[in-house]
């Protein structure tokens, strides 16, 4: 069981979100200083670089926001959401989701503390593309109708003041808001410990990653497309479906499972846990 | 529970986006009252500081308590908070300067701080020269005691921006603690 492939692919995935700490969050961050020697006299030169420096939340925002379009103009870290990670879910799929992000990883992780028949499975509850996208056109519009909700409601806050204080410095828990202590309790308890695959944060409330999700979808059949497959060999055991941490494979219909790329985050779990080899990442065959 | 799954994804999208808008209303509604979110410009052109959202400028932090969440009102009452992504340089030259928060009763234990590199949290001053044009990100931490003043509400002081080498006042930015009855703060990134 230790070194089951799928288990060995987590321990690769680990790696992944140890990487991806280093590169977004202090103490290091190392995109928001690289971005900061790059374009020094921009929002990342001059102040201290952490995961609000190169933030995955607010640019989607202020996307549609014209009195913000002259900040994301003059601070090129931003554009890492607004093009590098679509860009990079156009070729690869959305990976940034599936093997970098650690707040991602903590909810999945920490989810897999609590046996899969005490959680909630999204799946067979709601319909979850809807409400990904329909969560995400109401982030967008929420500032016209009512408020912003990208730094209120924000996980990624909550991931760096972790980070920070398991490298001793805890001032980011010395100020508490309501909307704080709500986004971080749905974060890691229903939408994550309690939720099937430990992902329910990143269904519906991470616009980088519902982002992500539609330029993977939409350029799925592209002949460079790289994103995960199925061949006719599955078996439909079913086994790719209990492991997937997005609920994106579906084995409704007669024949192979199906992968819907809208959710899927290509962190080949369902390769590893395939018996037959019937998953497989690359392109179009 | 099944049957929710069956109704039609356009009444889930619309759900899903009810759902956003209506935290947007409560981050709105309860931000009032636990943080206030500010643009300040230096040297002087006019305070300036963040209604309920950047574009909508007043000319006062106003931070209503009465208007805190539940969740704060459980967890932690007594302790607000100020916060500026943007402490503008509007000015022709590049300035050093060093942060004040001033008038406020002594019982109000204060704690200023920001994420700039150059920070020294002890003199409260950027260590460095902020450039026309640049802006820097301040924040203040205020404990209320125990027994909040409550009779002596609204309370009055201000932040002030000076110039770290002559000393000379750049900015002022008054901030009112007030119970009932006032504009509040907003979100401090709208």
């Amino acid at each position: 069981m230790i070194r089951s492939p799928l288990f060995i692919n987590r321990v690769k995935r680990l790696v992944g979100f140890t990487a991806g700490l280093v590169l977004l969050y202090a103490p290091l961050a190392l995109i928001a200083r690289a971005f900061a020697l790059a374009a020094p006299g921009s929002l990342a030169g001059t102040t201290v670089s952490d995961v609000h420096t190169a933030c995955l939340r607010m640019p989607w925002g202020w996307l549609i926001q014209p009195w913000m379009l002259s900040t994301l103009q003059g601070n090129p870290v931003y554009w890492v959401a607004i093009l590098l990670l679509p860009a990079t879910a156009i070729i690869l799929g959305p990976l940034f989701c599936g093997w970098v992000c650690p707040a991602g990883a903590v909810s999945e992780y920490l989810g897999r503390i609590v046996p899969d028949r005490s959680k909630f499975d999204l799946k067979r509850l709601v319909d979850i593309v809807p409400l990904r996208y329909g969560f995400f056109g109401g982030l967008l519009l929420a500032p016209f109708v009512s408020a912003s909700i990208c730094c209120s409601f924000c996980n990624f806050t909550h991931m760096q003041n972790i980070v920070s204080a398991v490298f001793g410095d805890s001032s980011g828990f010395a100020f508490l808001s309501s909307t704080g202590v709500i986004a971080a309790t749905l974060w890691i308890v229903p939408l994550g410990v309690l939720t099937v695959g430990g992902r329910g944060w990143c269904l519906f409330l991470c616009p980088a990653g519902t982002v992500m999700g539609i330029a993977s979808a939409v350029t799925a059949r592209f002949p460079w497309a790289r994103r995960m497959r199925t061949r006719d060999t599955c078996a439909a055991c079913g086994e790719c479906e209990r492991v997937c941490p997005m609920r994106a494979v579906k084995l409704d219909a007669p024949g192979p499972a199906e992968i819907d790329h809208r959710l899927c985050i290509d962190c080949l779990d369902c390769a590893a846990a395939c018996k037959t080899g019937a998953m497989r990442y690359g392109k179009p065959s | 529970m099944t049957r929710f799954k069956k109704l039609s994804p356009v009444l889930w999208g619309l759900a899903a986006a009810v759902l956003a808008f209506s935290l947007g209303a409560y981050g709105e509604a309860v931000a009032s009252g636990e943080r206030a979110g500010f643009v300040m410009n230096f040297p002087a052109t006019g305070t300036e500081c963040g209604g309920p959202s950047m574009r909508d400028l007043t000319g006062e932090i106003v931070i209503e308590t009465d208007g805190a969440g539940l969740v704060k009102r459980i967890l932690q009452p007594r302790t607000l908070e100020l916060v500026s992504h943007v402490v503008r340089n509007v000015g022709d030259v590049p300035q050093r300067i060093r942060f004040e928060v001033q008038g406020l009763p002594a019982d109000i234990e204060l704690e200023l701080g920001s994420r700039d590199l150059a920070w020294n949290p002890e003199t409260h001053e950027i260590e460095r020269d902020i450039a026309p044009g640049e802006a820097v990100d301040f924040d203040v931490l205020m404990h209320l005691p125990a027994q909040i003043p409550f009779s002596s509400m609204p309370l009055r002081g201000q932040v002030v921006i000076f110039d770290a080498s002559s000393g000379q006042v750049l900015s002022t930015l008054p901030v009112s603690l007030v119970r009932t009855g006032a504009v509040g703060g907003g979100s401090c990134c709208d």
